[in-house]
């Protein structure tokens, strides 16, 4: 379970809820109401306070920041890479951080690609949604904070993630949403807040 | 006295030729030669005039309030030439080089000069080459990292947001920002005594030093500020990168 009280954010707003294993919160508000913010500050990337933020009954503070991010993973909406990369590296790029070393691989991105190319930047931008998406769930975090990571994708990629993240979400794990298209997580206990 | 300025009165009328010829072209251009050719003739002037008193002294305590001056001015100038103005860079600058500079230039003075090492005579020439040299090095890093940090600061927060430490998430940043400080010097030694003769060296061979020894305290010094602006260079970004990042690891807002 993750448990936020009273998380301030950068604009003032303080926010407090809580996510139980399996389940999914989606945020939903104006533009600008700091749904983006609310995920970087819940990811330690951005600066902000709380009263108290636990997950699975630990204190955020007695993580180390690099551990909590591995944990409490951000997606940001715009897939930023080094324009070098090929389709391969950059899922791998991740697994030469420190924080990775010995790391097992339980989620094979490439069982749900089917790209002609191999080099990242002559991919769509639904593509680099998808290969970005496919890379955040292969490093197992527990709690995944997603930043319109389907505003790209056809109705068909989208549905295939929508089954991905229902599944996750079964395996115990729990997901952050702010999107602007409707997402359908069947089977899925979704909460949702207005910022 | 006279006589010496007088001797400049060629080289003045030759810029002033120039510079009327290229009024009528291009005025701001002509002014820009007039101004910097002006200034570094007083400036010099006045730098004679001020190192003949200072070396008159050869207290160790006059040398070091002098390199003091020196590498504050140095850090100024760095903070004058950058577009960043809310990050400490003065001091970040004048920590970098007298952490580098200073031994670098003591060391070299102890080799040249053995026990005269710390007078200002033996002393101020070496640490004015090798801060004015690492200056533009310094200044051309941590222009390059704020650069290129403000605009792959995407690419970096999702690096982190993975699990990457700022060493990790910044890393190519980092040393792109480097080899850009420390570029115009590496050229610089390439090209010497192949494309260039140093100003250092072209004046000891003017005033008819021998050739060897002229080019063995040229090849002395080109390796000092190598190393003398990789150092600060180096400490210059470490602390920068610092003050990116809050003390929790967390992005600092611009």
């Amino acid at each position: 379970m993750l448990r936020v009280n009273g998380l301030k954010l950068l604009n003032g707003k303080e926010i407090s809820f809580e996510i139980k294993n399996g389940e999914a919160l989606f945020l939903e508000g104006a533009n600008g109401s700091g749904k983006s913010l609310l995920l970087k500050s819940l990811a330690r990337l951005i600066p902000s306070s709380w009263t108290q933020v636990t997950f699975r009954a630990q204190d955020i503070s007695t993580f180390p920041v690099e551990l909590w991010r591995s944990k409490v993973l951000y997606l940001p909406p715009d897939v930023i890479f080094d324009p070098e990369l090929t389709v391969e590296e950059f899922l791998e790029e991740p697994f030469a951080f420190s924080l990775y070393k010995g790391f097992k691989k339980v989620f094979e991105p490439r069982k749900y690609l089917d790209l002609a190319q191999d080099q990242m930047q002559v991919l769509s931008s639904g593509q680099k949604q998808s290969v970005a998406l496919l890379r955040a769930i292969s490093l197992n975090p527990d709690v995944l904070l997603l930043d319109e990571p389907f505003s790209h994708m056809d109705s068909q990629k989208r549905e295939l993630f929508f089954g991905l993240l229902s599944q996750w979400c079964k395996d115990g794990k729990m997901l952050v949403i702010v999107s602007h298209i409707e997402v359908d997580l069947a089977g899925i206990h979704i909460q949702k807040i207005v910022l | 006295m006279s006589h010496k300025l007088l001797s400049l009165l060629p080289y003045w009328a030759g810029i002033l030729t120039l510079v009327y010829f290229f009024y009528r072209k291009q005025k701001f251009l002509a002014r820009e030669i007039f101004w910097a050719s002006f200034r570094t003739t007083i400036q010099l002037i006045f730098l004679a005039f001020a190192l003949e008193v200072i070396f008159k002294s050869h207290l160790m305590i006059v040398s070091l309030l002098v390199t003091l001056v020196m590498t504050l001015n140095s850090s100024t100038q760095i903070v004058f030439r950058s577009k960043t103005k809310n990050i400490r860079l003065f001091w970040i600058s004048f920590v970098a080089n007298a952490v580098s500079i200073w031994p670098i230039a003591f060391l070299f003075s102890i080799d040249e000069s053995g026990l005269e090492w710390s007078e200002p005579r033996m002393l101020l020439p070496l640490m004015g080459m090798l801060l004015g040299n690492t200056l533009s090095g310094v200044s051309i890093g941590l222009e390059s990292f704020l650069q290129t940090f403000r605009d792959k600061r995407t690419e970096i927060l999702t690096r982190l947001a993975m699990g990457a430490t700022v060493d990790e998430a910044t890393h190519k940043v980092f040393f792109r920002a480097l080899k850009a400080g420390i570029s115009p010097q590496i050229n610089s030694m390439i090209s010497m005594g192949i494309v260039s003769i140093p100003g250092m060296m072209a004046g000891q061979l003017i005033a008819k030093a021998d050739a060897f020894d002229a080019s063995m305290v040229q090849i002395k010094m080109m390796l000092s500020i190598c190393a003398g602006t990789l150092i600060s260079v180096y400490i210059a970004l470490k602390f920068v990168r610092k003050k990116m990042f809050l003390p929790t690891g967390e992005l600092c807002f611009e």
